[in-house]
């Protein structure tokens, strides 16, 4: 993940300015976006992983809280008084309510850091489920192109070895036909050579996975044999 | 007198080709697509090479090397093993069969001819 925003919407400027300060203490904080109300309303979007309001009525929450709901991972919201409007919770079903009190700063810094970190794992698993998906496909490519080696040579066997019988005898063969036999010869021991080297790669692959087990302890799985 | 060499291989391409490949070397050329009858063929045509497919329905390359190398009336016939396995252990393992010989598919005719040369002569 890119470094992480979070989004400080408030009404009232000595809410952030407390939070800016509590994380000020911080060693690594993240990308602190300050907007009011009236700005993220016109603006019409919110881009950011976590958002943090307060210092503001609850009627404008109410007004602020669909264009956070989709784009937002993790909506925080730090609530002055005791009672909080039904409707913030039916407008947003997992809005996390921190009651302001004392050291309500340290509450809100650390529920955020762990979001950010949670979020941040999150991605990385989904990331590393997209590569082994991948990988599993290239090794699926593989295995079947491991399995094609054994026809793929036959064949090149019979192309090879009839062209260079046709130009055993060239006299029997006009000037052009023979240059263009010579090109499918000289083609099929390039196909020859990309065999061999496919062949070579396959070995070294086998090695590396064997020394790679060894290392951990593993037994080497067979793999598929070449044909 | 020619030289006369079986060849064991399921395919007829690469039998006939073979067989081209010898005759153009002045070498006599039997060709066999079965491997259960190599032995039958050995009695009738008393060849002084056999050329060998590893890949074949039935009998392998490497299951008939062994049986005729281990085999009193057989085992002085050279074999060269002719096939796509082109690994290092898939060498090993033919020799361990008693292969005098190995070509790797595909093959050129100067490397088919010349391992049949380094061998029979």
């Amino acid at each position: 993940m890119n470094q992480p925003t979070v989004l400080i919407v408030a009404d009232d400027a000595e809410f952030p300015r407390s939070l800016m300060s509590r994380w000020a203490k911080e060693r690594h904080a993240p990308a602190l976006t300050i907007v009011n109300s009236q700005t993220l309303l016109g603006s019409g979007k919110a881009t950011a992983e976590v958002a943090v309001l307060g210092g503001m009525g609850q009627v404008h929450m109410l007004e602020i809280l669909p264009l956070l709901v989709g784009d937002v991972s993790v909506i925080l919201y730090v609530a002055d008084s005791g009672e909080v409007n039904d409707n913030v919770r039916e407008n947003c079903p997992r809005i996390c309510i921190l009651q302001k009190g004392q050291g309500w700063e340290d509450a809100v810094v650390a529920l955020v850091s762990e979001s950010l970190r949670r979020l941040d794992a999150v991605e990385r698993a989904r990331l590393a489920e997209e590569r082994a998906a991948q990988q599993e496909r290239f090794a699926a490519l593989g295995r079947y192109m491991l399995e094609m080696r054994h026809g793929f040579s036959n064949a090149l066997t019979s192309v090879l070895g009839n062209s260079e019988l046709l130009l055993m005898e060239p006299a029997n063969l006009g000037e052009e036909a023979r240059g263009q036999l010579e090109t499918i010869h000289g083609m099929s021991l390039r196909m020859h050579e990309i065999l061999q080297r496919f062949s070579s790669l396959d070995k070294e692959m086998q090695f590396a996975s064997k020394k790679s087990q060894g290392e951990t302890g593993k037994w080497p799985t067979t793999l598929a044999a070449g044909s | 007198m020619l030289k006369k060499v079986l060849i064991v291989d399921d395919s007829q391409a690469e039998s006939r080709l073979m067989q081209q490949f010898l005759e153009s070397a002045g070498y006599w050329a039997v060709p066999l697509s079965d491997p259960a009858r190599i032995e039958q063929l050995i009695d009738s045509e008393h060849p002084s090479l056999i050329l060998l497919d590893v890949v074949m329905p039935g009998r392998n390359g490497f299951q008939a090397c062994r049986e005729l190398k281990t085999s009193d009336q057989y085992k002085n016939i050279p074999i060269v093993l002719v096939t796509s396995k082109s690994g290092d252990s898939d060498k090993f393992w033919g020799r361990q069969q008693g292969a005098e010989g190995y070509v790797v598919k595909p093959f050129t005719a100067e490397q088919l001819i010349g391992e049949v040369q380094r061998v029979i002569g």
